[in-house]
This record gives C-alpha cells, structure tokens and sequence, in this order.
C-alpha cells in the first residue's frame, strides 16, 4: 500500500521574470506572522522553501535541489472568506470539521503572497519533462495541473531544440543588443500546436507578480507573451550551454561586430557591449542580420501556393521501357483551402490581366507571385534555377541523383518554407526500399517444452527483398552497378540509399541461416523489431508450429475452446469459458499468461476452472500449484476454491504456525492448490523454490511492480510449468509494472528493465509515443487478456446487478484484540447470567460484544478509538483500497456504506489522502441542504469519485447513480436495509452494471452471521424486522459458536 | 562642438570652406566602416564613381554619408534629388541625374528581361540578376554610369568641382539604397519597379501590380488568444487537463539535418566559413543533448 509522504503538498509553478516560481500548497499550515499584519498576506497553506527541498530531493534526486535559491512571489488565487482555496482533498481534517457555512461565501481573486524556489530555465526542464504523466500514478496528483500545462511546454521546447529549430540571432531593445538562440516556429503545425498551448494556458500561471509592487490582476501577461517568454529564454539558455563544448576552439573568432556578435552568442549572457563607433557597425549588422532571417520567409499567404510535383521518367505503358530519361519536376499551384485542386502553372502565364481565375478562385498578381516563389525556391535547388531561363517556365527536368535529393531533403526544406511538395506515393510506402523478409522455421521436437525454453530455438533464414520482391544476389549486384540511388525494378521505382546497400553487403557477408529464440521471432513477428541489421523488415513468414502459434496468438477467437470441467460447480458464463481455453492453450506451449479482466468479471473462477480442467484431462498426475495473494484475500480465495471446485484439496500456508522445510515440501505435495501470500513466499521462498510447481498464480499481481523488491525477487526464483498473473488494473497503462509483470511471466521478452524504459516506458509515457505503443501492444498483447465491463460482449452475459462477498483476512492485530474481545465478552455474559441479571443486561451483553466484534474487523484503531494511524492494521482496510485503487484507475465511482459515524469519518479522511480525490462523507449531522449538495455533486460530471455514507442517515431516499460500485464495509445483520442501501446506485437512471461488495472477514462472526442469514433466508426476511436484536436471543452456546475465531 | 568665431577670412574667400560643416543628424549610411556595399551590384554603383572623383573629395564625401550629412533624398524616375548639410547654415540641394533609356531601348531591355523568368524571380527577391549588365549592353547605355556625360549632377556648394563631395554623399547613400532594391536603378534610367513589373507582365501575358512591402519577419513570434481576465476566469483557475488532448510533441532527430540553415542560407555579416564550420558542430551536438535530456532517467522515485 502507497504511504502517503508525511507531508501532502501539491506543486505549483509558473514562468515569471526569466526564472520559473515553483511552489507548493502545503497540508501544513504555514507559521503565522509575528508583528504587525504585511500588506500582502502570506498564503496561509503554502510550503516553506525548505520543505518543497525535501521532497523534491525524494521525488527526484537527480536534481541538486539544495542549489536553487529561495524566492517569494505574490500570486492572485481564487480566495473564499480569508483563505484562498486549497484542494479539498489536501486537508481531510478541515473538510470534516469546518462548518460548510463557508460554501455560501462567494469566491473572488485575491492577492497572496508564498514561498518558493526559483529554477533555472534549464533546471525547469528536468523537473518539467520528468513528471509523470500517467493518469494512475500515485504521485501525479502532487503536481498541479498548471505544473502539468508547463511540462506540455517544456516537451514542445525540447523538441524545438531536439530538431534543430533555431537560429543565432539578434535583438535591439532601446538602443542595447543582445545575441541570441532564436526559436523558430513558421511551419502550420508548429502555429497550430503553439495556439493550442496558449488557449490551453491557465489562469494561474499568469497570475504572479512582484510582491514589491501594488498587486494588480489587469497586468498579468497575455499567455502567448509568457509562453514566448518561456520557451525563448529555454532555447537560448540550452544552446549556450549544449552547444558551447562542441565549438572548435582552434578556430579564430571572425573579426569586427561580427565576431562580438558571435563570441556573445555563446557566452552565458549575450549582452553585446561596444563602443560608440561600433554602434553603427551593430546597427547594420542588426539590419543585415533581419534580411537574413527574412529568406525564411515563406510563400503560403495567398489563395495559392506554388508546389513542386517529382515525376519519375515516362514510360511506355506496353513496353515498360522508358521513354524520356530524365526526371521531372512540375510546377502547380495548390489552392490554400483545397489542397486537391492543383493549376498547372502554364495557366498562370497564359492568363490576362495580372489575375488568374480558376473556377471560382480568384488570384491577384499571379505571375509576380509565381515568379517571385520559383526566385526562392531556386535559392534552394539549383535545378529550378535553370528553368527560369526560360520565359515561361513549367518544370525542371532532373537527373536520378536529384531527384533522389528532392525526395531526402529538398522537399522537406521547400515544405518547411511554405511550398507544397507532391511525390510520388510509393515514396512512403516500405516496399520501396530495400528490406529484408524473414523465415522462420521450428524444430517440430519443441511442442511440450516450453516454447521459452533456453533449447528453444527457431532456424531463421532471410533473404533480400526489393519492393514486393525477393532480391538475389545478381540481381542486387547488377543494381547496385547501375550507381543510381532510384531505380526500377519490375515496373516499380524503388530506392537504393548508400547506408543500406552497405547493409545488404554485410548481410550476404554473414551466414545466410541462424537461429533466434522464440523472443526475438515474436518481436519480428508482431513488428516490435522493424530493422535487422541496419535493414528494415518487410515481411515475417513462420512455417510449422510456430506459424500456428503465431496465428493463435495474434486472434484469440480462433483457440479451441475447452468444455466446462465437470467438477465444477455452477456455470461458467461464455467469457469465461474462453479465459479458461486461453490460459489452457498458454499451457500448452509453456507461455506465461497476464489475466487482467475488469474487476468483477470472475479471474478467481476462471482459475480454479484451469486447475480442475488440468487434472480431468491431463493424463500424466499434474503437480501441486502455488497461488500467491495478498494476506487480505486468503480466506477469499480458501472458500472460492471450496466452493466452485471442491475436488480440490487446498492447503492455506500461512500464519505462524505453518510447516516449514521438508515437512512443508511433503505437504505441498499432498495438495492440488496451495495457497500464500507474498510476504511468506518472500520468507520461505528457499523452501518453495524446492518444489517443482504445476503452475504459480499471482493475485493482485500489482504487487510485484517494483522489480527490485525482494517478493518480486522471491517470486521470480520459483520453478513452474506455467505462470500466471491475474490483475484487475489496466496493466498496460503502467509501464514499469507491467514490464516486472511480463518478466516473471515470460522472461527476457521484454529485454532488459533499462532497454526497456528507453525503447517503450519513456517514449510512451513522457511524450505518448504512439509508434511505440504500438510495438509495445504487438509484443505484450498476445500474453494478456483483459475484458472489458463496458464491452458489450461481455454485457450481454451479466446481470445487472452482482453481488459479491468479498472475504479479508485479519492482520496478527485484530486477531489478538479479536480474541480478547471475545474471551471477555464470553466471561460477561456468563457473568451475566450466572448472577441471574436481568434478560435485559445480558441482551446488552451480547449486543455490545457484537459491536466490539465488529469494530475490531473493520479495524483496530477503530476498535480502540485512539485516533492512530491506519494502513496495514485491517486486511478488510486493505482490501477496500485495493478494490477501490482498480475503481478509480478505469474512472468510475463508488458508494461506501458503514453503520459506525466514526470509521466513516476516518475512511473519509483516509481515501482522500491515500487516493488524492476529494471523498465525500454523508452521516447523521449532515444537515438537508448539504446534503443536497454533496448529492448533487457527486452526481455531476467531474463530481467526487468517492462516498462514504453511514448506514442509516445515506441509506435511504438518496439518488446515487453516478456510481456503479457498493461497497458494504460492515454489515448490518439485515439483508432488507443493506439493499435498501445498495439500491441508492442501482435504480431508475443507472445506466451501468453495478458491483455490490459486501466485507466480510474470514473466520470471524461476520462471516458466521452471514451463513446464517443466507440458511435462513426466510427468517432474515419475516423475523429479522429492521434490526440486529434478534443476535441477542442467541444462546450462550450459540454465541459462542457464532465468534470465536475459526482457522481463516 | 566648439567652431572658430567667423572670421574675416570666411567671405574674403569664398571658395574656401572650413572643413567642418555643422552637425546635423540626417540619415545616416549603415555602413561605418570598410565597405559600403553589401551586394555586387552595389559595389559596381560605387566603383563606376571612383574614377569620375579625386580620393579627397570622395573620402569627404564618404565621410559625409556616414555622419548623416545628408538630409533628404527623393527618388523619382530619372532625377534624385537631395539636400545635404554643409558648413553652411542653409543645406546644399543636390541633384543626380542618370541618361534615361529611351522607349525603344527599354523595350529591348525588357524583351530581354522577360526572355528569361529568372530575371523577373531574381529582382522579385531582391536581387540583381547576374548577367543584367550584357542586356543593357545590347541598348548601349550601361546600366552603371561609366563616363563623366552618363552623369549629370548639381550640387548648390561653393566648390567648383563636380562631383562634389556633398554628390558623393547622396552618390555612396544611393548605393546602399540599391543594396536592398536593385529596382531602384531602373527608377534611375527612367522606369519605376510597378512600370518594369507591368511591361514584364505584358511580355509573359499580362497588368497592374503591387509590391508586396517588406515587413521585418518575425518567425518566433506565437499569436495571441483572447482570455477573459484574471477575475473572471475562476473557473478552471488550475488548469484542465483536457485542454491538451490531442497535444503531442516529437522528440526525434529532424528529418533533414540543419534544414533551417539550409533554408535561410549563409549570411553574408559574418565570414560563412567559419559560420558554417562551427554551427555543422554545434547543432547535431545540442540535438545529441536534447535527446539525452529527453530520456534520461529522473523520475527514479515514482514507486514505492
């Protein structure tokens, strides 16, 4: 379980006078002011400097935060009554206790002052570009939105700067110059990202100003002032600084203003200070330097733009032979609005009058235009030059070599500056190219194995392909002699780039045939790896079992569906029975398997369904299998298996007194299903790594997401025939965890954790690598099955309610209070009944033992009533947050029902800090009008993801729809009222499916009263009334029964 | 500064002018050291003066254009007119005059020019054709003024010779006037840059143009958006994460290395070897950084 830092602080910052201001909202109030109360009032929830220090030096240590300097800014902030508006969820307290009253006070902007530090451009971009982005990463929510704005920003400057989209530069303000690293951002794409950025911007990132100065919110700076500011001064400060080492420090600087000017440029400040005669001189550099930059100016801002279309030589259709050698580029003009409509530019010099019209285009000034372009674009491809010697040019014609220029780098420098560019469309297409197919042939000995084994290996053969063709080796010789980097073959033009021909000679050079293993075959199969050698691939072919493979693999539907086991008791529903064919088939060929459906969509039976199909239909005995779980599920899963698949024999390792050694291996042996929990197989594992495990089975196998943690260590060091791991959160979504996932799973598929992190985890989760992401699916989705709840599908077959009981463990803690509880309540009743008191004090008795029963399930410091702290204490605590991490992580809401005000009270407090969303909390003093508004939000869009309601004052009456999760988090003995409760979701208006939990701790009388209701369903019904009293004519002897502690 | 009382010797000799003419602030020469002219052709503007002057009275003149001597120049088609400020209180007028081409002779110049788009591009763009001066040729006026008779010139000054140096002043401005409008020349001869571009346009096919004016190109400038103030904005006061979907930046090599450079070309205010030597380092290096910053593992603290 995530703990939170002992700090909550949500970071904040914003670009302001050449620095950017980070600071942080603070759970913490701040120290209040001595002596007489300063004009700008300090934020009274801001993080002193030194705190934002420490956690910044925890979160990322990369940076030498103790360096940065101290800073205080004025900042205007939404501001209700006297203090500026803080996350509701950063302090649970004050939401609790502060009288709601403060709501009907309106929200204005007011001025405050707070703490910071101030970062350095390019100490910005590290914290900026490292946050993380992933919508379930637990620390997200310590960055505030605004902070989230500027890491967009700072990618979009690093970019500018990964591609070269700068110039040196100079600038004159009053009289003083100053070099610098000009960004430059002329292209559509460019305007349209940056227009984005600066509708994006929000409010609070322009509100700093100087605390020195009368606040004033009409001077806050326009969002594109302050977004050119920013990234300017980034791109200018990071030139300087990248560039600066890799200067030739042999070469003399150029002399006059010129060299000033350039020394300046790389200086860490680019003040340019010259004399009163140099300031001419400056001057006309300044005017030749504008001139300069002026080339850059493009074509585009008229109906037409003039654009270049390459045509390769004619041929004559019949004899395919060509008919005119040389290449051609025309010149059209494109209209602006419709990139389609294409006017041959003879047009253009036919026309009279300076106007062409075209259709229902009109164009001022065609011809000037036209030739003024063609002017410039001639600056950048000589051959254009050559036709304007002419009166009217139409087009240049081309040799091989420039064409094969225009379509490298002309095109794209004529694109850059305005011209529209046509090429030929086989120019993006892969077949163009030299490549290389694979074939991959597998030992037909494998089957049985594992196909991952070391001795696993696939024969590859390749051969080179050109086009849509296999190459031989003449073939590219006789090419390769024609020394033209565009060639035809067969009808197609294709290319023949100097690298990659280099690359096919070392290919012939190597041994034509080799052996991959079955990780490197899926990669090119599924097309993780697109180059070989320096040669792209074109073509993947797998013969024998390995295509079968590779085709089951790809499209589950086409897997054998395996019959219900008959042992199993109940019905599998038809998506279930296909989770179990996948895993069966998974089996088969010994690969690792990631069952990730939605929570709620029965991964616990599909298991159990595995195991029983295993043991009808395998001839040779099928060895024990080790289920590793979370503490809190133990009991979940010991009465799941009873009940769906009593054949078979269960052993639950845990607690202290469970076997060790030899013993425990001979037990182990005895068993079908053994089930345990990370931490003992962290403590036991040399014993466990004995056994040579039929299969092992992670539940919540989120919790091996830290590869170095020594139960995901542990885990890994057992032997088994299969491995499986079943999560309910979208795996794919968190990348490190699902790479620590994949290689207990199927190890070394996704090469090293560092490879890894560099190929897919940044990429996809810093800048949304879509290319990536798609490899990364290629690689890793044959190995998960997720489904969906909202997949209709899957719909179809659910009711639309579904009740579960959700069984948890009790921690060592609540099993001592637990059984002291009982030992005393036990004795006072017998007391009571010995001394012959009255039925009412023994009734009161028993009633207040169940209660304290109760308290002691859901948790200890509940029982105790001591205020302390909660993680770790209550497997159902646990349990619940567990559950409601995979609610939140898919965005979808919950109800949480108590009967006890003050546990709802601390779960309120609890969620909101764990989780970093705001939680509601509705109980008996709320009054009417708030608690019309606590409905209203939650039901609107955006609303709390989460609330908590007591039994009794939220039970009833209330429409909840927003929400399709219940959770149940103590029981009241009294089926009527908790659905009467549960009905707040599932009524008129919920549109979902909705998942009902009821909490029940395993071994203690929450679980035996709960039997006992579903016995007596019809005594639950008629004699049970509305309350819990009927528990309390339960016989001495029937009480006991019901608490004491059973084996859980 | 400090000038002599005037003394008897002023009007005695009137011929003789005291070397310090008073201080004005006209317009001054861009150009304040070496050379005055950035372009071929407005070298050749200046050089074809060289030999019609004494080195003096050009240096003076030089100098003149350079402390902004000159007042005023009027361009009009045929004639410049200017006035510039001697060491007498009232400015000289000086005028310059070029021999005009007659109508047949621009119009073998301009069956020359439209012959070739090129010339057309090129002055569009700012430039000089190279071969300008072999079309001219075919007309026997040069375009550059060659001798003493090509030159007609006046200055309202004391000093008997001419060119004077005050025509050596407005004589070195024009020049770098022609620097960035070569069409100017044309103006000189007799023809204004919308009368050459019409009579090219008749030639190809075609009527009235307008030059589109030069404004300073501001590639780094981000367009402004509109947005409420700070007041009314309380709503989303922190942002809204749905405000950048579909946002998504690139961080890769560029396709074509130094495609900027290659655009705007290599400029000619600072020697472009070494511009170019240096910047082939220096840009592949800062993408190298670029990149390394852009993955480098920071957040190593993201998990428990």
């Amino acid at each position: 379980m995530p703990e939170p830092l002992t700090t909550a602080l949500v970071f904040h910052g914003s670009w302001f006078e050449g620095r950017f201001f980070l600071w942080a909202e603070s759970a913490t109030p701040a120290p209040k002011p001595r002596g007489r109360r300063p004009k700008l009032p300090p934020h009274p929830h801001a993080a002193p400097a030194e705190a934002l220090r420490a956690q910044l030096s925890a979160l990322l240590p990369a940076t030498e935060w103790a360096a940065v300097p101290d800073t205080a800014c004025g900042l205007f902030l939404p501001t209700r009554g006297a203090a500026p508006l803080l996350p509701p969820w950063l302090i649970p307290e004050a939401a609790a206790d502060a009288p709601e009253m403060d709501d009907e006070l309106p929200v204005t902007l007011a001025a405050w002052k707070a703490p910071g530090l101030a970062l350095e451009p390019l100490t910005a971009l590290d914290l900026l570009i490292a946050l993380p982005t992933a919508r379930g990463d637990r620390h997200s929510r310590r960055w505030g939105d605004d902070l989230r704005y500027w890491s967009a920003v700072a990618k979009f400057g690093l970019e500018l700067l990964a591609r070269q989209a700068y110039l040196p530069g100079l600038t004159e303000t009053e009289g003083r110059y100053r070099a610098l690293w000009l960004p430059v951002w002329d292209s559509p794409e460019d305007r349209a990202r940056l227009k984005q950025l600066a509708e994006a911007c929000p409010p609070v990132t322009r509100a700093l100003f100087d605390p020195k100065v009368a606040p004033d919110p009409a001077q806050a700076p326009a969002p594109h002032t302050l977004l050119e500011d920013f990234l300017k001064q980034l791109v200018d400060v990071a030139v300087r600084d990248w560039g600066r080492d890799a200067l030739d420090g042999q070469r003399k600087a150029p002399d006059g203003v010129a060299g000033t000017w350039w020394k300046a440029l790389w200086a860490p400040e680019g003040s340019i200070l010259v004399t009163a005669k140099e300031r001419r001189a400056l001057a006309a550099l300044y005017e030749a330097w504008q001139a300069w930059l002026a080339q850059l100016r493009g074509a585009a801002e008229a109906a037409f733009r003039l654009s270049f279309r390459l045509e390769p030589p004619e041929t004559d259709p019949d004899t395919g032979y060509v008919t005119k050698p040389d290449w051609s580029l025309r010149y059209l003009l494109q209209a602006n609005d419709d990139p389609s409509l294409l006017v041959p530019v003879e047009q253009v010099w036919a026309a009279r009058g300076g106007t062409l019209e075209y259709l229902s285009y009109r164009f001022e000034n065609a011809q000037e235009h036209v030739l003024a372009n063609l002017g410039l674009a001639a600056r950048l491809f000589p051959p254009i030059k050559e036709s304007l010697r002419t009166a009217r040019p139409q087009a240049c014609p081309l040799s091989a070599d420039e064409a094969y220029a225009f379509l490298r780098e002309v095109g794209p420098l004529l694109e850059g500056s305005g011209f529209g560019v046509l090429v030929p469309p086989w120019w993006h297409k892969p077949g163009a190219r030299l490549s290389v197919r694979a074939k991959m042939k597998a030992d037909a000995n494998i089957v049985g194995k594992g196909v991952l084994s070391k001795d696993a290996l696939i024969a590859f053969d390749w051969e080179l392909a050109l086009g849509d063709e296999p190459l031989t080796r003449e073939e590219f010789e006789r090419l390769v002699a024609l020394k033209l980097p565009l060639v035809q073959v067969r009808g197609q033009w294709v290319l023949l780039q100097p690298e990659e021909i280099e690359a096919a000679i070392a290919f012939w050079k190597k041994q034509q045939r080799q052996d991959v293993t079955f990780a490197e075959a899926l990669a090119l199969a599924q097309g993780a790896t697109t180059e070989l050698n320096g040669l792209p691939v074109s073509g993947v072919q797998a013969t024998g079992w390995l295509a079968e493979l590779l085709e089951q693999l790809r499209d589950g539907e086409q897997l054998e569906e395996v019959p219900q086991p008959e042992s199993f008791v109940g019905e599998l529903r038809p998506y279930q029975v296909r989770g179990t064919s996948w895993l069966a088939f998974m089996r088969q060929w010994g690969l690792g398997a990631c069952l990730a459906d939605d929570m709620g969509l029965g991964k616990t039976i599909q298991a159990i369904a595995l195991w029983l199909h295993e043991r009808e239909t395998e001839a040779a005995p099928v060895g024990p299998a080790l289920l590793v779980c979370p503490t809190s599920v133990v009991g979940n899963w010991q009465r799941e298996v009873q009940r769906f698949g009593p054949p078979l024999k269960v052993l639950v390792h845990h607690g202290a007194e469970r076997e060790r050694g030899m013993a425990l291996i001979e037990t182990i042996q005895a068993h079908d299903v053994v089930i345990s929990t990370y931490g003992l197989v962290r403590r036991d594992v040399d014993t466990l790594a004995e056994v040579a495990w039929d299969a092992v089975i992670l539940d919540e196998a989120q919790n091996i997401k830290n590869p170095h943690a020594k139960q995901t260590q542990a885990v890994r060091r057992l032997q088994a025939r299969q491995r499986i791991a079943l999560t309910g959160t979208p795996v794919e979504n968190r990348l490190s965890e699902l790479w620590s996932i994949m290689q207990f799973l199927n190890p070394g598929l996704l090469g090293s954790q560092s490879g890894f992190r560099q190929r897919f985890a940044l990429p996809i989760e810093r800048y949304q690598d879509a290319d990536a992401a798609t490899r990364l699916r290629g690689l890793v989705g044959p190995f998960i099955l997720r489904r969906l709840k909202t997949d209709p599908t899957i719909i179809q077959d659910l009711p639309d309610k579904f009740e579960f009981k959700t069984y948890c463990s009790l921690t060592p803690e609540q099993i001592t209070l637990y059984q002291a509880v009982v030992e005393t309540s036990l004795n006072r009743v017998a007391e009571a009944e010995a001394e012959g008191e009255s039925d009412f004090s023994r009734r009161g008795a028993i009633l207040g033992a169940l209660l304290r029963l109760k308290q002691v399930c859901n948790h200890p410091a509940h029982y105790l009533g001591d205020g302390s702290a909660l993680p770790g204490r209550s497997g159902k605590l646990d349990r619940l947050t567990e559950m409601l991490e995979e609610v939140l992580d898919v965005g979808e809401r919950a109800l949480i029902f108590t009967q006890f005000a003050e546990m709802g009270q601390r779960l309120q407090s609890y969620l909101q800090t764990l989780f970093g969303v705001e939680t509601l909390y509705l109980h008996g003093g709320t009054t009417p009008k708030q608690r019309d508004r606590m409905v209203a939000r939650f039901q609107g869009e955006d609303g709390p993801p989460l609330f908590v309601l007591s039994l009794k004052a939220g039970g009833v009456g209330l429409n909840l729809t927003a929400a399709n999760h219940v959770f149940h988090f103590d029981r009241w003995w009294n089926p009527a009222v908790e659905n009467q409760a549960t009905d707040r979701a599932f009524r008129i208006g919920q549109t979902r499916d909705v998942q009902v939990r009821k909490l029940i701790c395993a071994g203690t009388l929450e679980e035996r009263i709960d039997a006992l209701i579903e016995s007596k369903q019809a005594l639950a019904e008629s004699v049970v009334g509305a309350g819990e009293d009927w528990l309390a004519n339960l016989s001495t002897a029937e009480l006991r029964e019901i608490i004491v502690l059973r084996d859980a | 500064m400090s000038r002599k009382r005037s003394s008897y010797y002023d009007s005695y000799w009137p011929t003789y002018e005291p070397t310090r003419p008073i201080e004005v602030d006209g317009i001054k020469a861009k150009s304040q050291r070496g050379k005055f002219t950035q372009t071929w052709w407005g070298d050749r503007w200046i050089k074809a003066l060289t030999p019609l002057m004494d080195s003096g009275r050009l240096s003076r003149g030089r100098s003149y254009a350079r402390r902004g001597q000159v007042l005023e120049i009027n361009i009009k088609p045929g004639e410049v007119t200017a006035r510039v400020q001697g060491s007498r209180r009232t400015p000289y007028k000086v005028a310059i005059e070029l021999k005009p081409l007659n109508d047949r002779q621009w119009a073998t110049v301009f069956d020359a020019l439209a012959g070739q788009a090129l010339y057309a591009a090129q002055l569009l763009n700012g430039e000089m054709p190279d071969d300008i001066e072999r079309i001219f040729d075919q007309v026997k006026v040069p375009l550059f003024p060659s001798t003493r008779g090509d030159l007609g010139s006046e200055c309202s000054c004391p000093d008997w010779a001419n060119p004077c140096k005050h025509i050596a002043a407005v004589y070195y401005l024009l020049g770098e006037r022609f620097d960035t409008d070569p069409f100017l020349l044309f103006t000189l001869r007799g023809r204004t840059k919308e009368q050459v571009a019409a009579e090219l346009r008749q030639r190809r096919a075609g009527s009235a143009a307008s030059a589109e004016a030069l404004t300073p190109y501001a590639p780094d400038a981000i367009e402004a958006v509109a947005v409420a103030p700070l007041a009314d904005s309380l709503d989303g006061y922190w942002g809204n994460s749905r405000a950048l979907e579909g946002f998504a930046v690139r961080i890769a090599e560029p396709p074509v290395a130094l495609a900027l450079l290659k655009r705007v070309g290599l400029p000619s205010f600072v020697d472009p070897d070494h511009f170019r030597a240096q910047l082939e380092r220096t840009y592949p290096a800062i993408t190298g950084r670029a990149l390394a910053v852009a993955f480098a593992e920071r957040d190593t603290n993201t998990g428990e």
